[in-house]
């Protein structure tokens, strides 16, 4: 042990303590130098300097302390007396290599040593005139505020020697030791504050990602300062501002605190798009003049935390910010950070007003210098210096390297400026970003101007070029370039003599053909438009298609003509067309298609259930395929497959690209009927060397050998493409093999933004999309549309020569997605729906669809997030997360249905119904009934119990309770009838019917009893905690009657408290299945094991416990002093002889003014909160054992289990009694629910943990489905829909957000069992605790009694409250076996 | 006048300790820079106890807290009310 007061060794306060952490993690790095650099534009006598500086050390006591390490514990010590040898600097001679300037640089880099004093300080003179003083001193003794101390102190001393007065009789010491004593001091009575922002920081969990920059496994500490000065216009604007009454906080000083606070607030959000943000601010800590002249670390860092809405304005935001910032200064005491709380946020935020005054009157200037290094879990320091003195305010960021620091004061700026200007805007609405970034989404220039070439005339130009080569293919028959060319003409030449002329609209609606290609470069022969039409489409969505999209004409093949017989258009057969066109000119017709022709209509799926046709022209097309040809290299030697449907705008690309370069197309006709089997066809040929296709396709190689294939190119689009993947198939393919990423909706012709894979660098979830194809723009736009900085995510617009002229005959629709371009006069941009950013590289990354954005419980989820963290799992292949619907579902497909015997509901947990639709309870039941019976006794027995020692009892015999139900009144009644003295009992609740009340005084009179209404006014908060804890009222209401009545017995020496429990609530509070297990009941030891649980029950941790005077049950005898006797465990009397006996002797009416069969008003609350967070009443239990139990029948319990209950009445108590109804959070039952395809299923306590570590607790899905496929759209996307309509099987699962330890051993594993059982949870961490996990002491009898059942041991009731482990509990076994053996 | 005296006591003691002898009931505790937030909110903490009261943040307002008698009137106000 260390002795504390002889050695001057203390202990570390709460600040120092995270800072000592801060450090360790990154020893040997200056991230917490705090240099000074004080320029004294005079003369300084140099021996009174050293003087000075000495004396101060000994004034100073943070200037002497040391820092020691114990047994991993940090200490501080503080020395007598240190002999700092202060250095002097001579910079007024050449002899100095380095400019001065570069040399405090350089100095305020080093680190320190921490068995010496943490500061370093040297004079230096520059010139006679001109004096550095340099002061470099660790975080760890100093802050802000302790600056300035230190200043002014070595400033006062320095006057005080020049001026030869007595140094002694000047200074009051003050020592920063006072401080930690009273810190730690603090910290103990605060504890409360602690865990407050404890519990703050686990609710925000994600620091906001700025700038889309990820925070590394290793974060740097290197780290750039940039400076913004605002003029004196602006911070006088601030000020005026902070003079506002309605802007207006406590002092000047907060308000604009909670100003730049709101303002770096909206900057946060605009460059992270997180809507939850938290900030870390200093407190100052020095509450007492004292404090306030003390030098050392003060400071205490708390989250100030805000939630911001996208319709914010900055005075909105601002009055939450106001209001945030009260409740962060109340819960900021001394002593309730620590080093969770202050390093839970990436941001810090410090508003600065202590400053600098001039040194013994010489004209100073202070220059804080960056040691270029900071803390790396504070990503961004923001530091808001405002000196009176100056008027200007400064604005200092330190940003970690990684973030562009050249860029930020220009976004904060622009941001700031905003809020200067008009404060009413909304905070989402001001521009941010610099010309420069501006410039990057706009350049090259889009060129609308550039000749137009056709790609007809450049297919023309191969025929002639390349006559003879093989243009087409398809199986053993081949068409060149020219015989390709002659029959294209002759079709062509056929259909103008059907009346065909430019501009008409011809659907192909056929498989994948030669006579297919034909038939679409006759149709473009013509100027005329194709409508592509897979064959596989529905036949009722082909005749939408043709109608809608005013087709003239259909070519179309054999089996397929028969789904458009009845239709008013001419339909022709391709092969007889061109059979019969054999004869006609085989010469080019020289229409010449124009730029504004149009090239095809092609229909992709539209919101309304029908398809819309997206019209693309010839200008759009050869924007496409021109820039493809070059940028693909695309050849005479290119071979490239038709294998994907032609309904597809992907299929563009190996339709027409092959024969714009001589190159040749390989057709893979599909089946008339069965799967496509085309992809292992095209594979087992080896014929082509370019491929396009989607990664679902690719996901089919993964794993192959594919080392001889002649694949070499891989175009692959139309969806989201895995870096995983990517790299597999480099390894399939023996890495010779180029894959090219290439993004583009339908509407913006096949393609328009393009990367190539490249493993070394990307190394994210997903390959980048790349960059715009040329003579495209794509832009990234917020809300407002305007750009957004690189790395934000937004909106991605498209515009440029491949847009689409828009939809077909949707005017509508066409105007809300094809908007004005902002940016280029007279262009269009599309709107894709697609979320993108732009990564560091400059590369474009697609994010998912907007509308895979959902909300589930207020906070804003990415599915892809989910997804792509879920792929990093090894061994999953492909995987897909929805939101479904649970509770419309269940609504939906399960009906509620009863238990034929006992009337339990079908939504009691885990129930199970056999054939003739009877639970498992009752069917168990069956096997111990017999030994049930013997628990229950007769009343001849109870007569003998209570009359026992009756003459010896000073007041009553018993006391019993009086509820004014019939059930209490019939006990009363027959007490008094077996001549026992009884003290009756009521609790008013508050909530006792008026009826119920007359019944209770009219009878207490009549039966000449004595009778105490008793009450507390706690007693709403209890019934609050009870609707929490239980899904009721009456457990809470209860615990108070045993609580309250048993101190009375106490007083009054009443040996026994009757109660009106029935049979059935015996088995909801006392008796469980488990006691009855033991092959020779043994009853008494089933009391003893009820007294056990009596003894938890009282000193459970709960309302009751808090508010009540709960100190008589600390002591064991109270139980033995007064017992409980359950009156029906020895009185079978039945309903109708106990009502009769009522009306006939003791007079009792049953209550009419509640509506229902109860003498309790806020019993409905309880109930109706229960059945809507349960699913079922909670009477529903307790009746069904009545019925079992043959006290009631299953009608009678059905029907008071179903009474009516009157909502508004409900919601005007829970109003009154202060219980705020989960309504908005929990009234959707949405859950996560992801689907993935691997070799085996995964267990889903694996995936749970795994994800764990990537995202928040509240991203992880609540099911893990393992499929054997997943199911794909006809356009080979994951088919969400079809995941969504999957039937799921609702899976219980906890909020519990601890990190997750699974069992690591044989025993923890089967506690880690019985646990799951009966607290019916899905996921127990071996660390949780059985208390918080909702276990009482019913839980325990039934936990304790399976455990030791399982393993034949005798492990006493108290154990789990003692051992609340997994952990623990199974670390006792284990020691308990051990010692058996 | 229990009030007032109470709160005087409170700030003289605690919260801006001997720098006044008389504290004027009527003194503006907070333009002047007597009391920064981090004092205000040891007294609104102060008053929660001492007058089994719960000041919502919204309350916690320049006028509310101006001077003693703003506090005294504050606390009077809405100690009545529930």
């Amino acid at each position: 042990m260390i002795d504390q007061s002889k050695s001057k060794l203390y202990a570390l306060t709460q600040s120092q303590l995270s800072l000592w952490l801060g450090q360790k993690l990154h020893p040997n790095v200056p991230l917490y130098n705090v240099p000074y650099a004080y320029h004294i534009h005079e003369e300084i006598d140099e021996g009174v300097f050293a003087k000075a500086f000495s004396d101060m050390i000994k004034q100073i006591d943070v200037l002497r302390t040391v820092f020691i390490e114990n047994q991993n514990t940090p200490y501080q010590q503080i020395m007598d007396d240190y002999d700092y040898a202060f250095e002097m600097l001579d910079f007024t001679s050449e002899s100095n290599v380095f400019p001065v300037e570069e040399w405090l640089q350089k100095r305020s880099e080093i680190t320190f040593d921490f068995s010496k004093p943490l500061f370093d300080s040297v004079l230096i003179k520059v010139d006679s005139q001109h004096y550095i003083w340099f002061l470099n001193v660790h975080h760890l003794i100093t802050d802000a505020s302790s600056s300035v101390i230190l200043f002014d102190t070595m400033s006062k001393i320095y006057g005080q020697i020049k001026n030869h007065k007595k140094p002694s009789d000047l200074n009051e010491l003050f020592n920063y030791s006072d401080y930690v004593a009273y810190e730690i001091d603090q910290a103990k009575n605060n504890t409360e504050e602690k865990k407050y922002w404890e519990r703050k920081v686990d609710l925000f969990t994600k620091a906001p990602s700025l700038y889309g920059v990820k925070q590394p496994l290793n974060p740097t500490t290197k780290s750039n300062r940039v400076v913004l000065n605002l003029d004196f216009e602006q911070s006088q604007k601030l000020r005026d501002l902070a003079k506002q009454s309605d802007i207006k906080s406590w002092t000047q000083e907060l308000t604009l605190f909670n100003i730049f606070a709101t303002v770096i607030f909206s900057y946060l959000y605009r460059i992270s798009g997180q809507n939850n943000i938290a900030i870390g601010a200093p407190i100052h800590n020095r509450t007492t003049n004292k404090f306030k002249k003390t030098a050392g670390l003060f400071i205490e860092v708390f989250p100030l935390t805000v939630d911001l809405d996208e319709d914010d304005t900055f005075y909105t935001l601002l009055q939450r910010v106001k209001i945030e910032s009260n409740a962060f200064l109340k819960h900021a005491v001394t002593g309730a950070t620590s080093a969770k709380v202050s390093r839970s946020f990436n941001v810090i935020f410090n508003y600065i007003t202590s400053s600098f005054s001039n040194f013994d009157g010489l004209e100073t200037n202070v220059d804080w210098i960056h040691p270029n290094h900071n803390d790396a879990a504070h990503q961004m320091r923001c530091h808001i210096y405002d000196f009176e003195a100056t008027g200007k305010i400064k604005v200092v960021f330190d940003l970690n390297e990684g973030i562009l620091s050249s860029l930020v004061m220009h976004h904060f700026s622009n941001i700031l400026d905003a809020f200067i200007q008009d404060i009413d805007q909304e905070i989402s609405k001001p521009n941010l970003i610099t010309q420069q970034e501006t410039d990057a989404f706009l350049l090259p220039k889009l060129n609308f101007d550039s000749p137009y070439s056709s790609i007809l005339e450049l297919f023309e130009t191969m025929v002639k070029s390349n006559p003879n080569s093989v243009a087409l293919q398809c199986g053993p028959e081949t068409l060149t370039y020219n015989g390709l060319n002659k029959k294209a003409n002759q079709f062509a030449t056929y259909l103008k003599k059907e009346g065909v002329v430019s501009e008409n609209k011809i659907a192909l609606y056929t498989y994948r053909s030669i006579e297919y290609i034909v038939g679409l470069l006759a149709i473009m022969k013509l100027r005329a438009t194709f409508i592509l039409i897979a064959a596989d489409q529905p036949k009722d969505r082909v005749h939408f298609m043709l109608s809608n999209s005013g087709a003239s004409m259909v070519l179309t093949e054999l089996p397929l003509k028969t789904n458009v017989l009845n239709i008013e258009l001419p339909v022709l057969d391709l092969k007889t067309v061109i059979a019969e066109s054999s004869n006609l000119s085989v010469d080019n017709l020289n229409i010449k298609l124009t730029a504004n022709s149009i090239a095809y209509i092609l229909y992709t799926s539209g919101s309304t259930g029908n398809p819309k046709g997206v019209i693309i022209s010839h200008s759009a097309l050869s924007n496409y395929l021109l820039w493809a040809k070059g940028y693909y290299g695309i050849d005479s030697k290119s071979i490239l497959p038709l294998f994907t449907s032609i309904g597809f705008d992907l299929t563009i690309t190996s339709t027409i690209l092959p024969l714009l370069n001589g190159g040749r197309l390989i057709v893979y006709k599909e089946n008339a009927f069965g799967p496509d089997i085309s992809l292992l066809q095209l594979l087992g040929d080896n014929l082509v060397n370019t491929i396009k296709l989607t990664p679902s396709h690719l996901s089919f190689f993964k794993g192959r050998d594919l080392t001889n294939s002649t694949i070499k190119t891989m175009i692959v689009g139309g969806e989201d493409f895995k870096v995983q993947l990517g790299k597999s198939i480099t390894t399939a393919f023996g890495n010779n093999i180029r894959i090219f990423n290439e993004y583009g909706p339908t509407e913006a012709t096949v393609g328009c933004i393009v990367s190539e894979f490249n493993a070394a660098l990307h190394t994210g979830a997903s390959i980048p999309i790349g960059i715009p194809i040329k003579n495209m723009h794509a832009y990234i736009l917020d809300s407002h549309k305007n750009l957004v900085p690189h790395g934000v995510v937004g909106e991605l617009y498209l515009s440029g020569a491949s847009l689409a002229n828009g939809y077909l005959d949707l005017d509508e629709l066409t105007k809300a997605k094809f908007v004005d371009n902002p940016f280029v006069t007279g262009a269009k941009m599309y709107h894709t729906g697609d979320l993108a950013r732009i990564n560091e590289d400059g590369d474009y990354e697609y994010l998912g669809r907007v509308d895979e954005q959902i909300k589930l419980r207020g906070y804003r989820i990415e599915l892809t997030d989910i997804e792509s963290n879920l792929m990093d799992f090894k061994g999953i292949d492909t995987c897909a997360v929805v939101l479904v619907d649970n509770k419309k579902r269940t609504e939906e497909v399960e009906k509620v249905i009863n238990c034929t015997n006992c009337g339990l509901p079908s939504n009691y947990p885990e129930i199970d119904f056999d054939d003739q639709g009877v639970c498992h309870l009752c069917n168990a039941f069956k096997n111990y009934e017999d030994k049930v019976q013997k628990y229950f006794r007769t009343e001849a027995e109870l007569k003998s119990i209570l009359t026992k020692n009756k003459t010896n009892n000073p007041s009553y015999d018993c006391l019993t309770l009086l509820s004014g139900g019939k059930d209490s009144t019939y006990i009363l009644a027959q007490l008094v009838g077996m001549g026992l003295k009884v003290l009756a009992f009521t609790l008013d609740n508050g909530y006792i019917s008026q009826q119920a009340k007359n019944n209770i005084n009219r009878i207490v009179e009549k039966l000449g009893v004595d009778h105490i209404y008793d009450s507390t006014n706690h007693m709403n908060q209890i019934f609050v905690d009870s609707l929490k804890r239980h899904k009721n009222v009456c457990n809470g209401c209860f615990k108070t009657i045993y609580t309250l009545s048993t101190k009375i017995a106490m007083e009054k020496q009443i040996p026994f408290i009757v109660t009106g429990l029935s049979r059935g609530q015996f088995f909801e509070t006392r008796l469980t299945e488990e006691l009855f297990w033991e092959e020779n009941l043994d009853v008494t030891k089933i009391d003893d094991t009820i007294l056990e649980v009596r003894k938890l029950y009282h000193r459970e941790e709960d309302a009751v416990k808090e508010l009540l005077d709960v100190s008589l049950f600390e002591n064991d005898a109270v139980f033995d002093k007064v017992q409980f006797v359950d009156f029906y465990r020895y009185s079978d009397v039945s309903l109708e002889e106990m009502l009769r006996y009522l009306e006939d002797t003791v007079g009792w009416i049953r209550p009419t003014d509640t509506g229902r069969s109860t003498n309790c008003l806020i019993n409905q609350v309880g109930i109706y909160v229960h059945k809507k967070e349960k699913g079922y009443s909670n009477y529903s239990f307790p009746y069904s054992w009545d019925v079992r139990l043959g006290h009631k029948t299953r009608d009678e319990s059905l029907e008071e289990i179903n009474e009516y209950i009157d909502e508004t009445e409900v919601k005007r108590i829970m109003n009154e009694i202060g219980y705020e109804d989960s309504d908005n959070l929990f009234e959707n039952d949405e859950k996560l629910v992801a689907y993935y395809t691997a070799k085996d299923a995964v267990s889903t306590k694996d995936l749970k943990a795994h994800l764990l570590k990537k995202v928040p607790a509240y991203m992880i899905p609540s099911a893990f489905k393992h499929l054997d496929e997943m199911p794909l759209t006809k356009n080979g996307k994951v088919d969400k829909k079809v995941l969504k309509e999957i039937k799921y099987a609702a899976n219980k699962t906890n909020d519990i957000q601890t990190s997750y330890v699974s069992p690591r051993n044989d025993i923890e594993e089967l506690v880690y069992n019985v646990w799951r059982d009966v607290l019916r949870l899905d996921k127990i961490s071996v660390h949780d605790n059985f208390i918080v996990l909702g276990g009482h002491s019913l839980a325990a009898i039934r936990v304790t009694s399976r455990i030791n059942d399982e393993l034949g041991m005798e492990i006493p009731l108290n154990k789990i409250f003692n051992l609340p482990t997994i952990e623990a509990y199974a670390s006792h076994i284990e020691q308990r076996i051990l010692e058996s053996l | 006048m229990e009030i007032n005296d109470a709160l005087e006591t409170f700030i003289k003691q605690e919260i801006i300790e001997e720098k006044l002898d008389n504290l004027s009931h009527d003194e503006d505790l907070l333009s002047t820079g007597l009391i920064d937030s981090m004092g205000i909110m040891r007294i609104v903490r102060f008053i929660e106890k001492r007058f089994n009261m719960e000041i919502p943040f919204e309350d916690m307002t320049f006028d509310n807290f101006m001077t003693i008698n703003n506090m005294s009137n504050y606390i009077l106000k809405n100690s009545l009310k529930s």
